[in-house]
């Protein structure tokens, strides 16, 4: 800390672009995990100069720099767990180019995703991986993140609609890789292990993005099963019956509760409910692929199904997926959610049992989780409910992470589908990985020799989440 | 090769005959003699020894030994590579992938293949066709390449406009480093944020990280239908306009591959005349698919309104046999060529789309003025073109001096269009003293410190993608 020189800082970037007072150091030292932790400035660079001198700097002095969009990273990706700079991306916010003739766009890292698209959406195209959380989701953390969301079952996550990127290595040396075009074999490509890397191997200052053909029609459908093993048969079904759903959700019934109690919704009090949509240019194919999966959900026992293609119908019977998220804290009373065992992902065969499995898990463990997911590519997604001032829930929820992964492995599942590992998800992640931990370290030395990005994280994160950091809640009973 | 070398292999080949069986190991000189070539025009490098693996524990064997004894070993799957990535630029061990060669399990429910390296790509694809499922890559030597050698070199073909190369398909790994440990990374499933993605380090690694000894691949639920078509242009200009027309009417087609004339007249006179529209400026070749007839006669009408094209000059086909017709000339380029001249240059550049019409113009006047006689075609769709030189009358020799310019004549034209210098078929051997047209001297440095973290000793596939890895990174002049 006492090594940070603060006016250095200010030179490069302007004095109001640097911020020390600790309330701005608190916000800025958590993000949407449990963990938290005091950076020691926030700097917001506003061009990739900037950023080069920054890197030149911290690299000299070998301070640690993490990288920051909007915070939004469930694992604690952003956390400093050993203090430094963050560096807040959010300034670099232009679309710098949008090129129909080639179908790219080129866009600096701090442009909030949904900002995107409304730039595209005039020209009639997209920019498909899209998380849930895409109002604040900045482009660079959904790279570093390779974030995705319900859409990616047909069109992919960000590593997928990456072409390029332009990167600030810890050196302050600028490097490109990739290209506008679709195909290209020189060299090693440096783009595809950015995807995913976490603010670890460089800071993102370009990228240039792939776009799609926004699909003219839309048709939503929901049914409901009296068991999960039904709608998890579904899912297979469809996934192998030559549809290609642009959503495949499944909702299981603490989540169904959840939204019901939250929302009023009176979703019926059933197992599980499958959220399906079909999209495309051409009617009849749109109808032909929905009648498809309506028909595979009814043959395997689902029942009350809702299909509609008119926007506002649309709307309606996604509300309650939609606001899933938030609505879970209200399943009961005292019991918020937790960004814990937070994603993770099972072969689509998998997706009924790895249900029962979390349910049975969370009971043992005398807690309360909810699955869901999107389960049309493997991917589930579970919070963990519990009383977060009281130190035996976070043991509890300690042992059910562990179990959680424990079992996600053995059916060769995998740590993260989408949220990536942080802080909270190594320890599950260095077991799952425990072959490559050391080649990973070596691709994180050749690009940051001296360790100073985003330290502490992924395969050099603790192995023991619970205690890497401060938590972001209080515990009041605390007792070492 | 000298004496002392010479007895150092004997003894190399016989610890690994020790360690793995000696029926895998051969030093047989017509045996290595076919080994010192792929489908690199006049390109012959003699290897020491050759290791046929049949398992994963035979490569990580032989790997180990090399590794302890600094030997150089260059992975080879089928051969069919055109930079010469297969070839022992510095002699020692060819392990060669072809015998790893079982599709292990198609898995319909969770559409993924599970296979050996060593697989012929087209068996997979047929494999899975079977089932109802599609993998859809398709290098024009879909039947002469191995599935592992695709994705050391993130193979394409035509349909990669709407389905997207190599890289879009491998969601799993199992690999070997140079130490010999054996790593397995993704497997059957589809999303995967999980760290560092080893995978896509692995894809278009021309074999120089680690050996590839099992692959997982995503399928896709093969198209209900499809058609194709052939449009003659009078110019490449309006062949290349109408593509664009159509990517911005968002059709997507499955296939968009361009001819320019002088390539129609080459396969034209192979086929003695005998094919559609031999007088054209330029062909286009279009594939639509998709789950029903409906879509697709909408996609084909649709078409039809934007390009501004005689109706009666449109072939289109729909049966096998009509397709192959179709496809003839196209197909065949590659052999008409050959018979030319065996000893022409082949490149695959590419150019933002756009800029397909100027590259092929400048490049022929570049070539004329220099009285080479060249043939361009290529997937119009992502701006991948190839561009075969002619030796036009030139004796070998001077053939050979000329390259070097010409070669570095082709790619400077590409990188100042905004393009690259190899779309397909990667560096490897004959394209390393060109890569710092494309990429900067940090950029270089980055990519050699990777190398370094997978394979410290530089001993995999050695003399490839760089021209001087047999330097320290740091101790590399400054450029
Ligand atoms: C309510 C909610 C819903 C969510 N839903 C989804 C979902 O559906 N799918 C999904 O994938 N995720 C989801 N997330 C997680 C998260 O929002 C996404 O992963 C998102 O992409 C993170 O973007 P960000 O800008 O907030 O990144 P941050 O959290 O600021 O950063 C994430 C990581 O990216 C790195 N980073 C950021 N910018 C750069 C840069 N320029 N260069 C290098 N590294 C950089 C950081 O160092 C960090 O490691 C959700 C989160 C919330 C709170
Ligand atoms: C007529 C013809 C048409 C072609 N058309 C196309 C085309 O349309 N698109 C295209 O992309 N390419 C094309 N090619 C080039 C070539 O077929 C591809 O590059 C192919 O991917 C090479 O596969 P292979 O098994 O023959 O590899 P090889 O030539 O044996 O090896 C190629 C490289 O891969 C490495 N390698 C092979 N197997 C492994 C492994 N298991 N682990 C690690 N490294 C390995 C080798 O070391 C080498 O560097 C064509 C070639 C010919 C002759």
């Amino acid at each position: 800390m006492e090594k940070l020189n603060i006016s250095r800082l200010k030179e490069i970037v302007g004095e109001k672009n640097v911020k020390d007072d600790p309330a701005d150091l608190y916000i800025y030292g958590t993000d949407a995990s449990v963990h938290q932790a005091m950076p020691w400035a926030v700097v917001r660079p506003e061009n990739a100069g900037q950023v080069q001198e920054i890197m030149r700097y911290a690299n000299s002095e070998k301070i640690p720099v993490i990288p920051r969009g909007s915070g939004s990273g469930m694992c604690g990706q952003t956390v400093p767990v050993n203090g430094g700079i963050i560096l807040d991306m959010k300034r670099m916010n232009k679309i710098l180019e949008i090129n129909l003739e080639d179908v790219y766009c080129r866009v600096e890292p701090g442009v909030i995703d949904d900002d995107l698209n409304k730039a595209l959406k005039p020209y009639n195209v997209f920019f498909p991986p899209t998380p849930a959380s895409s109002i604040i989701a900045t482009i660079g953390g959904e790279i570093a993140n390779n974030a995705s969301g319900v859409r990616s079952v047909k069109y992919g996550a960000a590593r997928d609609s990456l072409l390029g990127v332009k990167l600030v290595l810890a050196s302050g040396d600028m490097i490109s890789f990739g290209t506008t075009t679709r195909v290209e074999a020189s060299g090693y490509q440096i783009e595809r292990i950015i995807a995913g890397s976490e603010g670890t191997l460089g800071v993102i200052v370009e990228a240039t993005l792939k776009f799609v053909p926004l699909p003219t029609i839309r048709c939503l459908g929901m049914t409901n099963f009296n068991k999960l093993e039904e709608a998890g048969d579904s899912i297979s079904e469809i996934m192998a019956s030559g549809c290609t759903p642009s959503m495949l959700e499944l909702v299981d019934n603490v989540a169904i509760k959840a939204i019901n109690n939250a929302l009023k919704l009176n979703l019926p009090d059933v197992d599980a409910i499958l959220i399906f949509e079909a999209d495309g240019m051409v009617k009849e194919a749109v109808d032909f692929e929905i009648t498809k999966i309506k028909d595979i959900c009814e043959t395997h026992g689902g029942f009350g199904t809702e299909l509609s293609f008119d926007e506002k119908e649309r709307e309606r019977i996604y509300t309650g997926r939609k606001k899933l998220f938030p609505s879970l804290s209200k399943y009961k009373e005292l019991m918020p959610s937790t960004s814990l065992a937070d994603d993770m992902t099972v072969p689509y065969s998998k997706m009924a049992e790895t249900t029962r499995k979390i349910h049975e898990i969370a009971k043992q463990n005398n807690i309360i989780m909810s699955a869901y997911g999107h389960c049309g590519s493997g991917c589930m997604h579970t919070k963990i409910l519990m009383d977060t001032t009281k130190s035996e829930s976070w043991k509890a929820a300690e042992k059910a992470v562990a179990q959680i992964y424990e079992y996600v492995n053995s059916v060769g599942g995998t740590t993260s589908a989408e949220h990536g590992i942080g802080i909270s998800k190594a320890p599950a992640f260095k077991i799952e990985k425990a072959a490559s931990l050391e080649l990973m370290r070596g691709i994180k030395k050749a690009f940051d020799p001296n360790n100073i990005l985003n330290p502490g994280k992924l395969q050099d994160a603790s192995d023991d989440w619970l205690n890497a950091t401060k938590l972001r809640y209080t515990v009041s009973d605390k007792c070492e | 090769m000298n004496n002392k070398n010479s007895n150092r292999m004997v003894e190399i080949s016989g610890i690994i005959a020790g360690a793995i069986g000696p029926g895998k190991v051969l030093t047989d000189k017509d045996i290595l003699d076919k080994y010192s070539r792929d489908e690199t025009a006049d390109l012959s490098l003699l290897p020491d020894i050759l290791v046929r693996a049949r398992d994963t524990s035979d490569v990580s064997a032989v790997l180990k030994i090399c590794n302890d004894n600094n030997i150089p070993v260059t992975p080879r799957g089928a051969g069919s590579g055109v930079t010469g990535g297969a070839l022992a630029a510095r002699g020692g061990v060819i392990l060669s992938l072809e015998l790893l060669n079982k599709i292990i399990e198609i898995d319909c429910e969770n559409m993924v293949a599970v296979v050996e390296p060593g697989v012929i790509t087209g068996d997979i694809r047929r494999a899975a066709l079977t089932m109802g499922l599609l993998y859809p890559p398709d290098p024009a030597s879909l039947d002469i390449c191995s599935i592992g050698g695709n994705v050391a070199e993130n193979a394409g073909g035509p349909m990669a406009v709407k389905y997207g190369t190599t890289k879009d398909y491998i969601i799993g790994l199992e690999f070997v480093l140079p130490d010999g440990s054996v790593i397995t990374t993704g497997g059957k499933i589809v999303k995967n944020a999980t760290g560092y993605n080893l995978i896509g380090m692995l894809l278009g690694s021309e074999g120089t990280l680690a050996v590839i000894t099992k692959i997982f691949l995503r399928l896709v639920p093969a198209p209900g239908a499809s058609k194709d078509i052939l449009i003659p242009f009078d110019t490449i200009d309006e062949a290349i306009d109408a593509v664009g027309a159509i990517l911005r009417n968002r059709i997507v087609p499955s296939a968009l591959e361009f001819m320019e004339e002088d390539a129609i007249k080459l396969v034209s006179k192979f086929f003695s005349g005998n094919i559609p529209f031999p007088d054209a400026g330029a062909h286009l070749l279009i594939k639509i698919d998709g789950s029903s007839d409906d879509s697709i006669l909408s996609d084909m009408e649709h078409i039809s309104e934007i390009i501004n094209v005689d109706p009666e000059k449109i072939i289109a086909a729909e049966s096998d046999i009509q397709r192959d017709k179709l496809w003839k000339a196209r197909r065949s380029i590659r052999e008409a060529i050959h018979l030319e001249d065996p000893a022409f240059m082949a490149e695959d550049c590419v150019v933002p789309r756009a800029a397909i019409p100027a590259f092929v113009k400048e490049l022929k006047k570049f070539f004329e003025i220099r009285g080479l006689k060249s043939i361009m075609f290529g997937h119009a769709g992502d701006g991948n073109v190839h561009v075969d030189v002619l030796r036009s009358g030139r004796g070998y020799d001077e053939w050979k001096m000329l390259q070097p310019s010409l070669k570095e004549g082709i790619y400077k034209m590409a990188i100042s269009m905004g393009g690259t210098i190899t779309g397909e078929h990667g560096i490897g051997f004959s394209r390393k003293d060109y890569l710092h047209l494309a990429l900067s001297c940090d950029e270089i440095e980055l990519l050699k410190r990777i190398k370094k973290a997978f394979d410290p000793k530089m001993i995999l596939n050695p003399g490839k993608i760089f021209s001087d890895d047999h330097k320290e990174p740091d101790d590399s002049p400054p450029c």
